[in-house]
C-alpha cells in the first residue's frame, strides 16, 4: 500500500499545478531582472555633460589661420598696386594701422608695381602664433618668405571685434640670419601685450620704440639709450648712407637725421620666454640745411619729384617711413631690432 | 493579508511592465533598426538659430544638422566656439535651443535678446561654413566639442525648418530590451495578480496505527495451522 507524508497540522498541500504557476511568476521575474541587469546602462540614452570649453586656447584651429591668413594677403596684395584714393579705400578693407600707412605710401610711391614690399610677391603663408585665448583683440602672426632676394616677411593679422574679419595691421622684412624667438606654446596662443604697459618685460613696447628711434638719430647721441642695442644692419644702413651724404655734401650742407616712433599702432605678442615682439611705426625725417658758403643746393631728381622743385637755398626735409620689429627681453636687457624697411615718401624744400 | 499585498504587488508589476513594454515597442518603431532619432524646429521669421554644445555635444554620436530654407531663399550655417558664437551675435534676439522633445519629436526653444542681428557672415571665428539655395548640412564631430551651431537666412531669407539627426544604435536596442523587460514585468505580474480558487485540505492516509491495522485485518479469517490444509503424513516423513 502507498503511504504519503503526513501533514500533522492538516495544513493544505500543494498541488503539481499550483507549484509551477508559482515556479513560472519566480522564473518571469527573475528573467525580467537578469535581462533589465545586463541590457540596460546607467544613463539610458548615453547623455552626459556637454564639455567645458577651454580658456586658453588658440582662437582658431591651424587651418582656419592658415585659410584666414592666405585670404587676406591675398586680398591685401590684390590692392596693393591700386593708385589714388579708390585705392587707399580699397587697401582700408583689407589693412589698418601701419600696414595701412606704408601700403599706400608704397603705392603712391609707384613702388608696389616694382614688386617691392612685403607683398610684393605671392607666397604661401606659414602661421607662426595666434593670439592666447579666446576674447578680442585677435592677432595671427605669420611669415612668408620672397625667394627672389631670401627675404623672410613677419606678418600681424588681427581683428579687433567679434563682427569683424583679420586685417593686416604690420608686414615687415626681417634682417638677413636675424631669428624670431619661440613666441608661443603651440595650442593655446602667444598673449596679447598692451604696448603702454612693462607688464615684466625689461620695457615697455612703446618705450622700446621711442628708445630705438632715439638711438639711430644723427648726429648719433653721445649716450646709447638705456636698454636699447642699436648694433643692427638696419643702424649700419643708415649710419653708411648717412656718411656718404655728409661726404657728398661736405662742407656745404648739414645732414641731420630724427627718427620719431609712432606707437599707436603698435602690435606686440608675448614670447615663449617671458619677453615681446613689437610691431611698431617710426618716421624718418632727414634735413640737409644748406650752408653759408653754399647758394643752393641741386638735388638728385628722386628727391626733385618729392621737394617739387630741383633746386632748394635753404634747406630740405625728406619723410621716410621705417616700419621696425623689436624684441624686448623679460626683466632686464638690451631691445635689439630684428627687422625694418626704410620708404621715402615725401618732401620739402625751401 | 499576505495574499492582498501579494496581488497588489502583482497589479502594480503589470501595469509597470505593460507601460515599459508600450514604450519601448514606440521608441523602437520610430528609432528604427539604426536607432536614428530626428528632431525638428520650425524657427519664427526672420530669426538666427543658434544650437549650443548643451544640445549638440552630449551624445558620443556625431550629430548632423541641416538648415532647410523657404522657398527660393538661401540659407547659411556656421559652426563655431560656443563662447565666440554668443560674442558674435552679442545681444541681438536670436532663437536659442534648449533641448529635445522625445514625444513629439521637436527641438525645444527659446527666444532671447532684443537687438538686430550684426552682419556675422563675415566674421573670421566660423570653424566651419556652408550656405546654399537648398537644405544645408553641417556634421558636429564630437572630437571636436564643445561646439556651436547658427543658422541664418542670408539676402533677407527665411529658414524654414532645423533639423538635428542623432544616430545611435544601442537606442534601438535599448528599446527592444525595454520592451522585453516590460512584457516580462507584465507576465510576473499577473502570475502573481491572478485569484487562485481555495482549496478544502485533504487528510492525509493514516498508516502507522496498529488499531488500525488490526481492523483493516480484521476482515481477513486468520490463518491459523489448524486451518491449512492438512498435510501428507507421508510428505512430513520423507
Amino acid at each position: 500500500m502507498t503511504r504519503h507524508p503526513a501533514s500533522p497540522q492538516g495544513r493544505p498541500v500543494t498541488r503539481p499545478g499550483e507549484r509551477v504557476r508559482r515556479a513560472g511568476a519566480v522564473g518571469a521575474l527573475a528573467l525580467a531582472l537578469a535581462t533589465a541587469g545586463c541590457g540596460v546602462p546607467d544613463t539610458l540614452a548615453g547623455l552626459h555633460p556637454a564639455p567645458a570649453e577651454p580658456a586658453a586656447a588658440e582662437p582658431l584651429d591651424g587651418d582656419g589661420a592658415q585659410a584666414v591668413t592666405a585670404r587676406v594677403l591675398d586680398a591685401a596684395r590684390a590692392v596693393a598696386t591700386d593708385t589714388g584714393k579708390k585705392g587707399n579705400r580699397a587697401r582700408a578693407e583689407v589693412m589698418r594701422g601701419d600696414a595701412l600707412t606704408y601700403a599706400n605710401a608704397l603705392a603712391k610711391a609707384g613702388a608696389a608695381s616694382d614688386g617691392e614690399g612685403a607683398l610684393g610677391t605671392a607666397s604661401e603663408p606659414t602661421v607662426i602664433a595666434q593670439s592666447e585665448g579666446r576674447d578680442w583683440p585677435r592677432a595671427i602672426l605669420a611669415t612668408t618668405l620672397d625667394d627672389a632676394t631670401s627675404t623672410q616677411y613677419l606678418h600681424v593679422l588681427v581683428s579687433r571685434k567679434p563682427t569683424e574679419a583679420f586685417v593686416l595691421e604690420a608686414s615687415v622684412p626681417m634682417f638677413g640670419g636675424a631669428a624670431l624667438p619661440a613666441v608661443a606654446t603651440e595650442g593655446t596662443g602667444s598673449p596679447f601685450v598692451d604696448p603702454s604697459a612693462r607688464d615684466g618685460l625689461a620695457m615697455s613696447p612703446d618705450k622700446a620704440l621711442t628708445g630705438y628711434a632715439s638711438a639711430l638719430r644723427r648726429p648719433e647721441p653721445e649716450k646709447e639709450p638705456k636698454g636699447i642695442s642699436a648694433e643692427d644692419p638696419f643702424h649700419d644702413a643708415l649710419t653708411a648712407s648717412a656718411d656718404r651724404q655728409a661726404k657728398a655734401l661736405k662742407k656745404l650742407a648739414t645732414l641731420r637725421q630724427k627718427h620719431t616712433a609712432d606707437p599707436k599702432d603698435a602690435v606686440a605678442f608675448r614670447l615663449a620666454d617671458g619677453g615681446a615682439v613689437t610691431f611698431g611705426l617710426m618716421t624718418r625725417t632727414d634735413t640737409i640745411t644748406v650752408g653759408k658758403k653754399a647758394k643752393e643746393l641741386v638735388l638728385p631728381t628722386t628727391y626733385a619729384k618729392l621737394v617739387g622743385s630741383r633746386k632748394v637755398t635753404e634747406s630740405m626735409s625728406l619723410t621716410s617711413l621705417e616700419p621696425v620689429i623689436l624684441v624686448i627681453p623679460a626683466d632686464s636687457g638690451d631691445v635689439t631690432a630684428i627687422g625694418a624697411t626704410e620708404l621715402l615718401v615725401s618732401g620739402k624744400g625751401s | 493579508m499576505v495574499r492582498i499585498v501579494v496581488r497588489l504587488v502583482g497589479v502594480l508589476l503589470a501595469l509597470a511592465g505593460l507601460s515599459l513594454t508600450v514604450v519601448g515597442v514606440w521608441l523602437a518603431l520610430k528609432l528604427g533598426g539604426s536607432g536614428t532619432a530626428v528632431f525638428t524646429t520650425r524657427p519664427a521669421a526672420g530669426q538666427v538659430v543658434l544650437l549650443p554644445p548643451q544640445v549638440l555635444n552630449r551624445v558620443d554620436a556625431d550629430v548632423r544638422v541641416t538648415a532647410t530654407p523657404a522657398d527660393g531663399d538661401r540659407v547659411w550655417m556656421a559652426l563655431a566656439n560656443p563662447s565666440d558664437a554668443q560674442d558674435v551675435l552679442g545681444d541681438a534676439e536670436h532663437v536659442q535651443v534648449t533641448g529635445v522633445d522625445v514625444r513629439d519629436w521637436l527641438l525645444t526653444t527659446t527666444t532671447v535678446g532684443s537687438g538686430e542681428t550684426p552682419m556675422i557672415a563675415a566674421a573670421d571665428l566660423w570653424r566651419q561654413t556652408d550656405d546654399a539655395e537648398g537644405p544645408v548640412t553641417l556634421t558636429v564631430e564630437q572630437a571636436q566639442a564643445p561646439e556651436t551651431v547658427v543658422v541664418r537666412g542670408l539676402d533677407g531669407g527665411e529658414v524654414d525648418t532645423v533639423t538635428m539627426t542623432v544616430t545611435d544604435k544601442r537606442w534601438f536596442v535599448e528599446a527592444v530590451v525595454a520592451a522585453l523587460v516590460g512584457l516580462f514585468l507584465l507576465v510576473a505580474g499577473v502570475v502573481a495578480a491572478w485569484p487562485r480558487r481555495r482549496r478544502t485540505p485533504v487528510p492525509p492516509p493514516v498508516f502507522d496505527d496498529p488499531s488500525a491495522v488490526r481492523e483493516e485485518h480484521a476482515a481477513e479469517p486468520a490463518e491459523t495451522p489448524a486451518a491449512r490444509p492438512a498435510e501428507d503424513p507421508e510428505e512430513v516423513s520423507r
